[in-house]
């Protein structure tokens, strides 16, 4: 159903009559409109991601520590808003704008949208908290550290694991299983790095410490996920993302696929097709080139290693 | 113009450049490319967060609460830490796409808008928020000197037929500000960047934004131009009428230049891929 409707929405939101285009080709196929816009979406990160990170800082204790966090949300949030609201229009024009259906069947979207809703849920639960005058909330942490012995312990991990994620990009090997250490290793540099935090500020109720380091981590990872979306490692049409595949499950490929066969290319199809007839940076059928991201240079890539995934056209964050 | 437009004159540059990618360790990151990538836009938005607060505080606007010298210090870590993340990511991509930047036109304007940018962030706005908002001779001179050298990107930018839409992005932002601090001219701002560039968006609506007609463009440009100039005008009433403020005027524009800059920095960072 909600498939139909993104459907609906890419071919009929905006034709009027039967020779028309619906207001997703028109974008797609726009000179400039769909830069400007999909810019816009990337560059309100800086104002939005940037200022709720200082509220989420403070939260743990580790930035304004001589500012009431009530205080500093009533200075700094208007700011966040106004990015906010931005930057929720212009993603819907540029998720409009550049073929809806490849996004909804795109497991670097949907992973967004989880983490999107899961901020804006922190979000509000902040905001309730805080609103309620909560006196735990504005706690001035305190400046000294009475546990320097397992503070250092934690400080050691945290380096350890960093280094050791590091190290991990140096090292060649099965794509599966060094993406799999690579996350641990990330999960355990966030534990170890909020531990050190939390050992440093006791002064500071863990519930808002957890919700500061919660917020921070569902925006990094909003950022991380939508700049990801460009790449086509994933994407259905691809021979190796294989029927009954994880990828292949969680991102409804059989819909889409199904769908791809009643109807036609998908814009992105057409995208991909276009690439291949005119070939350059070394990029392989693994990785689509680039016309919309930079790419990395011809015979740049030694011939036993794999060619650099590449994001599709005029896609990014 | 390009940095090969630069160096084309110099033996061998050219060579060296498309060698790069092969460089240890860069050689190796060719399959773990796009995790820079992404890291770069975190360490942008975590730097934007420092610049905006930072700046918006010599307009004497957000966190008032806090001295300004105070301020600077509580943010300079954390500008610090995006701009280290910023070159380190921003390093690896450009040494694995070095024969394209060294060709793109958005490179070129990100790069020379980075360096105008660095030299607000931390030869400017710092040194006059340390000093309380007060300017000495040192930091016009190093003001002056970013502020041309932001000019000469917006220049580039807005001759560049391809590129060139990309200045609604600095302008946009510029927008922005006065609407979080313009205090006398909040309204007109909303007012006038809705009639602007809101009309332009809908005359594409009705158009079709798959329109090429050469009319439509030269309306945009004339919107464009005629955005650049209200905006400039509500900005200089902004800071005339406000000259009796503890925020001085110079401190205002000094901050006002530094957020534009780096917004000029990420759309250039963002055209280069729209543009290649």
């Amino acid at each position: 159903m909600l498939h139909d409707f993104i459907n609906w929405i890419r071919e009929d939101l905006g034709r009027f009559t039967e020779d028309g285009q619906s207001w997703s080709h028109q974008l797609h196929e726009s000179l400039f409109m769909w830069n400007i816009i999909e810019g816009t979406h990337v560059l309100t990160i800086m104002f939005f991601a940037g200022t709720i990170w200082m509220i989420d800082l403070r939260m743990m204790g580790i930035a304004f520590k001589n500012m009431p966090l009530s205080k500093l949300s009533d200075r700094v949030l208007p700011i966040t808003i106004i990015s906010l609201m931005a930057m929720i229009v212009t993603g819907i024009i540029a998720f409009i704008g550049r073929d809806p259906l490849m996004y909804y069947h795109n497991i670097w979207f949907r992973l967004k949208m989880v983490f999107l809703v899961a901020a804006m849920i922190n979000i509000l639960w902040f905001h309730y908290r805080v609103q309620k005058s909560d006196i735990a909330w504005d706690v001035i942490p305190p400046m000294t550290d009475p546990l320097p012995v397992k503070k250092t312990l934690w400080l050691a991990g945290f380096i350890a694991s960093s280094f050791a994620l590091l190290v991990s990009f140096l090292v060649s090997g099965d794509a599966w299983v060094l993406s799999f250490v690579r996350i641990l290793l990330f999960i355990a540099g966030l534990v170890t790095l909020f531990m050190l935090i939390h050992k440093r500020t006791p002064g500071l109720p863990m519930v808002v410490k957890l919700s500061g380091a919660l917020s921070m981590l569902a925006w990094f990872l909003i950022i991380i996920f939508g700049r990801f979306i460009a790449y086509d490692w994933f994407y259905c049409e691809k021979e190796t993302t294989t029927p009954g595949s994880l990828m292949y499950v969680l991102q409804e490929c059989d819909s889409a696929l199904a769908f791809r066969e009643g109807d036609g290319a998908t814009i992105e199809e057409e995208i991909f097709e276009e690439e291949e007839a005119a070939p350059e940076d070394g990029a392989t059928e693994e990785a689509a080139p680039a016309e919309g991201e930079e790419a990395p240079a011809e015979g740049a890539a030694p011939t036993e290693q794999p060619a650099p995934a590449q994001p599709t056209p005029g896609q990014g964050n | 113009m390009t940095f090969e437009d630069i160096f084309k004159g110099i033996p061998g540059a050219s060579e060296f450049v498309t060698e790069m990618p092969k460089i240890w360790p860069f050689s190796l990151w060719q399959d773990v490319y796009a995790p820079f990538g992404a890291l770069h836009l975190v360490g942008l938005a975590l730097m934007g967060g420092a610049v905006i607060l930072l700046n918006l505080r010599l307009m004497g606007a957000g966190i008032k609460e806090e001295p300004l010298p105070q301020l600077e210090k509580t943010l300079r870590p954390w500008l610090i830490t995006g701009l280290a993340i910023v070159l380190g990511t921003g390093i690896i991509i450009g040494v694995l796409n070095s024969d394209k930047l060294y060709k793109s036109v958005p490179f070129f304007i990100k790069m020379v808008s980075l360096v105008a940018a660095c030299i607000y962030s931390f030869g400017v706005s710092n040194v006059v928020a340390k000093n309380d908002g007060k300017t000495t001779t040192g930091v016009l001179v190093a003001a002056g000197i970013a502020f041309i050298l932001w000019l000469v990107a917006l220049g580039v930018l807005g001759s560049d037929t391809i590129s060139a839409p990309g200045l609604f992005h600095p302008l946009s932002a510029g927008y922005a500000l006065l609407i979080i601090y313009g205090v006398r001219t909040r309204w007109f701002a909303v007012g006038s960047f809705a009639l602007l560039f809101g009309g332009m968006f809908v005359m594409y609506w009705i158009v079709g934004f798959n329109t090429y007609d050469e009319m439509y463009d030269t309306i945009s440009r004339m919107l464009t131009i005629i955005g650049a100039i209200v905006f400039a005008a509500l900005f200089g009433y902004e800071v005339y009428a406000g000259r009796a403020e503890p925020a001085s005027p110079t401190a205002k524009l000094i901050a006002l230049f530094s957020v534009l800059t780096w917004v000029t920095v990420a759309a250039g960072g963002r055209w280069i891929g729209f543009a290649s």
